[in-house]
């Protein structure tokens, strides 16, 4: 009786290996390319893992795409490149958590000959197959000259633009602001007040915005890293009955919030911050197909798109 | 507790119940599941060593956190403890003169140099009665400790900290603030939960500000191409890499750091007198208090043990992932809470041990690394993780140890 326990788990746990038999093998001219996702909980990587869903269905079942999410952890990504490299896929995706923590296995991956393609956020490691990802300066610049057109064109433009920034210790609210300052810093007829972090956060736009706006009755337009914290902006003006007198200009162009937003007029404009999840597969595949080469360590930067009233129904499909 | 079951072997130890069974028999299941789901992949050598590797360091907080669960208690700060080793260890090694860990670690070090060498002389110039003289004797020898710390570490932090240094060096604030803890839940009485809970906010605050801007990152370079000309000393790297025996690559060094955890806390805990008062005051603190156990001293002991290993923890990660930055260990304190929880560790504070923690440990990171080998998507591995420490819990009480046993009870019995 007292062995039978053991006998029980003992048998249990050989009946379990038996039942379940080992996977098919490969077939010619099919790719497994792995992805690991550095979280979810952004609408913004929501949007970048459907549309690589998307584009991964197309190529049907010449494609089987591995995508992991790595809920926020650097030491999660890693485990998954490790897996990768375990499951000999033919490429790797990854989208960082930031620069240093993932180059060593990234480099381990190149070094077992499995090309790696590095998404949205760069590494520390250069020598990886391509960095393919949106260039946060240019959309700052994109935005500084439609803020400038809208106060009245180059050289003559005039007005009060007040900024609020995104987590201002990451690199793409540096850019965000360092491009849209060097349009705006060439107009002596333009001033920008605030710059205070908002950390991306619509309430924290929200909560700037109060206050800025009871100081300052004098501002043309707001100008936010990203299109919750304009929103935020907006609702604070409405609340306090200004928001027909100022401009909301936001960046990423989701379709969910900041096309919509465009769509019932709630922002003047915004400048798309594009996944790069379409891209990076399209070049891997290609690459893979033998239909294109890419000279290692190369850098793809993806354009941006003006968003207003005008063009926002392209951008909301 | 361990007297006795020598004398059995393994599987009657087992089925004695000398031994929580439940955890032991689930890491084997779990096991063989990923034996059969993916074969050799799962039992390759490059996978088993990552997994062990990898889950060493986030097991060193669980080692504390068993010790400090045992007395009764729980640490919520262990992940920011985490953090805060991090970003001290990167800035430490990458930064030449006065930054701000510096500043932080030169009062730290010598407050914690100079109070145990004030503790250590007291003792022993009480014992030698030399009456009113020992009290300032005591100051004395420890203020002149502190001095010397000071000075040692003036010039580490102009030329940079080596290996030993920050190995040695930032554990100890980890140290000093788990004490800290400890001190408001003996001697203020302060629940644990609630203690940790402030210091779990405040050290990572800590952590943030050290770090500088609101928490950057910190990486660690080990050649100048890219930085500011500083570099971490090689030997850094080491601590990430896994030691050759006969030429192949076979222990990874952080499960060293693990495994001497693990044996030194279960020598501690059955071969001492602390291990047995730890479990005295899980049991019943009041009636140890009344037997003349030190209560206070064990836990203000345990939760700078538990802040102490969790640095030591940020250290390694800081090697692992060749930077330190403020949101390492984020949520660590809930998975070494399940790691103990899955060993077998009664929250309830007096019953389990060290050895059922490793087990948790490998539990949960054989689960992780299968469930990521099958491709399943992280949304259902979080709901499979919750799933596993439900039954591994449910398996703990003896729930369906015990149905089994019954339904084969009955069985027998029903037979003629």
């Amino acid at each position: 009786m007292k062995n039978s326990l053991l006998k029980v788990a003992v048998i249990s746990i050989c009946g379990a290996a038996l039942l379940t038999g080992c996977r098919g093998d490969k077939k010619e001219g099919t790719y497994t390319i792995g992805f690991s996702q550095v979280t979810v909980k952004e609408p913004w990587r929501v949007v970048f893992n459907e549309n690589l869903q998307k584009k991964a269905a197309t190529y049907g079942d010449r494609l089987h795409l591995i995508t992991l999410d790595a809920n926020d952890k650097t030491e999660n990504q890693v485990a998954h490149i490790e897996t990768f490299i375990l499951k000999k896929v033919d490429g790797i995706l990854i989208s960082p958590k930031e620069a240093a923590g993932c180059s060593a296995a990234i480099k381990e991956a190149m070094d077992a000959g499995i090309p790696v393609m590095v998404l949205d956020r760069n590494t520390t490691y250069k020598d990886y197959t391509a960095f393919v990802g949106a260039d946060n300066l240019q959309i700052g610049k994109a935005a500084g000259t439609y803020v400038r057109d809208l106060l009245g064109g180059e050289g003559k433009a005039s007005g009060i633009v007040y900024e609020i920034c995104g987590s201002l210790a990451s690199t793409p609210a540096q850019e965000r602001r360092d491009g849209f300052h060097a349009v705006l810093d060439q107009e002596p007829g333009v001033t920008i007040i605030g710059g205070l972090d908002g950390d991306w956060k619509l309430d924290r736009g929200k909560a700037i915005a109060q206050d800025a706006l009871q100081i300052h009755d004098d501002i043309d337009i707001i100008y936010a890293h990203n299109d919750p914290m304009a929103y935020g902006a907006w609702q604070a003006a409405r609340e306090l009955g200004k928001d027909k007198d100022i401009a909301f200009i936001g960046i990423d162009g989701l379709p969910g919030e900041g096309c919509q937003w465009v769509k019932n007029g709630i922002l003047k404009a915004t400048f798309l911050y594009p996944t790069p999840g379409e891209k990076a597969l399209e070049l891997m595949m290609d690459m893979l197909e033998g239909k294109l080469t890419i000279k290692r360590g190369e850098s793809i930067h993806l354009p941006t798109a003006t968003i207003t009233a005008d063009n926002v129904d392209e951008f909301l499909n | 507790m361990d007297n006795g079951s020598h004398k059995l072997s393994l599987g009657g130890r087992l089925t004695a119940g000398r031994i929580n069974a439940a955890p032991f028999l689930g890491l084997l299941a779990i096991f063989a599941a990923g034996a059969a789901l993916n074969g050799n992949m799962f039992l390759s050598l490059y996978n088993q060593l990552n997994v062990l590797g990898r889950n060493s360091i986030i097991a060193l907080p669980a080692v504390g956190m068993t010790l400090v669960i045992l007395t009764g208690g729980i640490d919520l700060s262990v992940g920011s403890m985490v953090s805060l080793g991090s970003v001290i260890t990167a800035m430490l090694l990458m930064e030449r003169g006065w930054s701000r860990s510096g500043f932080l670690m030169l009062p730290f070090l010598a407050l914690i140099t100079g109070s145990a060498v004030f503790g250590l002389t007291r003792r022993i110039t009480s014992a030698n009665h030399l009456g009113k003289l020992h009290l300032p004797l005591s100051f004395l020898t420890g203020a002149a400790a502190a001095a010397a710390a000071g000075l040692i570490m003036v010039p580490l932090i102009r030329s940079g900290f080596s290996v030993p240094a920050v190995l040695l060096c930032v554990p100890l604030a980890g140290l000093g603030l788990g004490a800290f803890s400890g001190f408001f839940i003996a001697k203020k009485n302060i629940q644990p939960f609630v203690v940790t809970l402030a210091m779990m906010s405040a050290v990572l605050g800590l952590s943030k500000t050290v770090a500088g801007s609101g928490g950057r990152i910190h990486p660690i370079y080990y050649d100048a191409a890219g930085t500011a000309g500083a570099v971490a000393p090689a030997g850094f790297a080491w601590l990430n890499s896994k030691i050759a025996f006969f030429g192949t690559e076979l222990v990874p060094v952080t499960a060293l750091f693990f495994l001497a955890a693990v044996i030194a806390v279960h020598l501690l805990l059955t071969r001492f007198r602390f291990g047995r008062y730890v479990y005295a005051i899980g049991g019943n603190e009041e009636a140890a208090r009344l037997s003349g156990v030190k209560v206070d001293r064990i836990k203000i002991a345990v939760y700078a043990f538990s802040g102490w290993i969790s640095a030591l923890a940020g250290v390694l990660y800081c090697s692992a992932y060749a930077q330190g930055k403020p949101d390492a260990g984020a949520n660590w304190e809930l998975d070494a809470i399940a790691a103990v929880v899955i060993g077998g560790t009664s929250l309830s504070g007096g019953k389990g041990s060290v050895r059922s923690t490793l087990i948790g440990v490998l539990i949960l990171g054989y689960l992780g690394n299968i469930l990521n080998l099958q491709e399943v998507p992280g949304e259902v591995q979080d709901i499979l993780k919750g799933v596993i420490i439900l039954i591994a819990v449910l398996l703990q009480k003896g729930g369906i140890v015990q149905s089994v046993k019954k339904y084969i009870h009955r069985r027998k019995g029903e037979q003629p």
